[in-house]
């Protein structure tokens, strides 16, 4: 599984984030030679079987109810005004789509 | 009054707190002051809590009108910077929550402030914890006390740093593949990190949420056991957090080790150790043997995989828990005027290298088409491992081995080449893949006078015995 260069302006898109065009060089360079590492891994075949529930800490799933707690006033002013923009007791956004579109 | 301050323990502290040879607000001033002389050097602190010496006086007042005196009661602490502190910036070492102040407390920090601690301030980390030397913080690099050309380790560099400078009592770390005992190593103090679940990961920065833990970093092999006596618990807010009742440490950890088995696998000494760690760590093997431990050598190739699942399942739940971080709701943002552009230059500008290279990592190996080779088969392998390690507890206490390759490297040695940087984690991530408890103590210096550490595995839920063994090592040597 060869990565290519093109490859990381795709990858940037997914995870929205701005990657400088003058770093996508080096940027590849190291992430090839990760990828090559952690790519020892992907040629281990034979590897032996394991009862489904020897995990010996357990990874369940910990499921309840969704709970209504009321907020007090203190605090729902320090989460609004944690935000960089807002509009009267609102966060605001930037448009979704372009004008007109 | 000042000489009899210096280095002081947990334990010395509650002596003179508890004997009233010294008030709360007296130490506090005392670290204070100290920082603000020497810290300049180390840059091991970010933030400051300015209402220390308030709080000091409070406990102060509370502790003289009261018999006992708790056992982190007025005794100041450092908190990392990826930890959530109400009212007190926390950064994460990271420019996209530049002036972020929490509304609200992590469980670690409300279980220290319920006993009374008194917090310094916050302390500087790589960015989002990501990082072995702590060259990734955008709040400058850490000096590592020992040798100022050299790196603290990482990601807990500042923590550890501020420990080994005595700039406070001591400190609170996070270790998601090494990160409080790497730097521990470096730095010449003790590190642990507890098992998965023994600590509430509620208001932890999350990196890897299925290996983060918080743990102590400190002078000694006591105070880390009384340290992780006041954190451990389950936590209604973190779901991961065990039911498992926590034994008193301080009293497990002073049991007699003779009859103990240790085992040491082969691949802890491959041909990356240095030479001098080798032979310190083997050096405490004979002492160990001389105390009536049984010590084995164990082939584990398994082991050999560690690094490549960690940089595989991490760098995966990196990129799903950093999507947060998206200039809307709290932290810095980037002006742009589309939404979708908001998200890209808010997280393009203000996360560093190391963090966009593990989004880019992450995001890679879940995306379609290498899911199965990459993140899938890291998980089989994972589980491969914990199968390999439970039937070992079967027969040994703890795995015992050097907790680094080499002792502390220089500033801007390994910036160059991330691979080679990651190598550094190679013994300590295994206690993150598997879950187990892990612990960091120096054992000596190397012929430059850096310190070299060693480290004690355990079964899952198994500090005390892991504690036991260090504490009788760190007691040999004294």
């Amino acid at each position: 599984m060869e990565f290519k260069k093109e490859q990381i302006e795709y990858l940037a898109e997914l995870s929205k984030l701005h990657v400088d065009t003058d770093k996508v060089e080096e940027l590849h360079k190291q992430l090839k030679s990760i990828l090559e590492y952690i790519g020892q891994l992907t040629a281990l075949d034979d590897l032996p079987a394991t009862a489904k529930f020897d995990d010996p800490v357990k990874t369940v799933n910990v499921w309840r109810d969704d709970i209504i707690k009321p907020l007090s006033e203190e605090d729902r002013r320090a989460i609004l005004d944690s935000a960089p923009d807002k509009q009267e007791d609102l966060i605001r956004t930037k448009p979704v789509f372009k004008n007109g579109k | 009054m000042e000489n009899n301050l210096k280095n002081l323990t947990i334990v010395k502290a509650r002596e003179l707190l508890a004997s009233h040879k010294i008030t709360a607000a007296e130490l506090t001033q005392y670290y204070l002051h100290e920082i603000n002389n020497r810290d300049k050097d180390l840059n091991s602190y970010i933030s400051y809590n300015e209402n220390a010496l308030d709080e000091a006086r409070i406990v102060d007042d509370k502790m003289a009108s009261s018999d006992s005196v708790d056992f982190l009661e007025g005794i100041p602490v450092a908190i990392k910077d990826v930890i959530i502190t109400r009212g007190i910036q926390t950064t994460a070492g990271s420019q996209i929550l530049l002036n972020y102040i929490p509304p609200y407390n992590s469980t670690v920090m409300q279980k220290l402030r319920n006993k009374g601690a008194i917090v310094l301030g916050k302390t500087n980390c790589d960015e989002f914890a990501m990082g072995s030397s702590n060259e990734n913080s955008s709040y400058g690099l850490v000096h590592n006390p020992h040798d100022l050309e050299r790196v603290p380790g990482g990601s807990s560099g500042g923590s550890a740093a501020a420990v080994a400078a005595d700039l406070c009592v001591y400190a609170i770390g996070t270790d998601t593949g090494g990160s409080i005992r790497q730097p521990a190593s470096f730095c010449g103090v003790v590190g642990l990190k507890p098992t998965y679940g023994r600590v509430s990961r509620y208001g932890l920065i999350a990196m890897a949420s299925s290996f983060d833990q918080a743990g102590p970093i400190t002078k000694t092999v006591e105070d880390s056991a009384i340290v992780l006596q006041a954190l451990a618990g389950e936590d209604n807010k973190d779901s991961t957090s065990s039911s498992n009742i926590v034994p008193n440490y301080v009293l497990e950890m002073k049991k007699d080790i003779t009859g103990m088995k240790v085992a040491i696998p082969k691949q802890f000494f491959n041909e990356g150790l240095s030479s001098e760690v080798g032979d310190r760590i083997k050096e405490q093997i004979e002492i160990l043997r001389k105390q009536g431990v049984t010590v084995d050598e164990v082939d584990l190739p398994i082991l050999d995989q560690a690094l490549a699942i960690y940089y595989i399942i991490m760098p995966a739940e990196v990129s799903a828990n950093l999507a947060k971080f998206d200039g809307i709701r709290f932290g810095n943002t980037a002006p742009a005027e589309e939404l979708w552009d908001v998200y890209k230059q808010t997280r393009g500008r203000n996360f560093g290298e190391e963090v966009k290279r593990r989004i880019l990592i992450g995001t890679y190996v879940l995306s379609a088409g290498y899911y199965d080779a990459y993140y899938k088969k890291a998980l089989k392998v994972q589980k491969v491992m914990k199968y390999e390690l439970s039937k070992l507890w079967q027969n040994y206490d703890a795995i015992l081995g050097p907790t680094t390759p080499t002792t502390a490297f220089k500033i801007g040695e390994l910036t160059i080449d991330p691979l080679t940087m990651y190598l550094s984690d190679i013994y300590t991530v295994v206690a993150n893949i598997v879950g187990s408890p892990a612990i960091s103590i120096p054992i000596g210096k190397d012929s430059k006078g850096l310190p070299i550490g060693l480290q004690l595995m355990g079964d899952a839920f198994a500090e005390s015995k892991i504690l036991q063994l260090a504490w009788h090592i760190e007691n040999f040597r004294n």
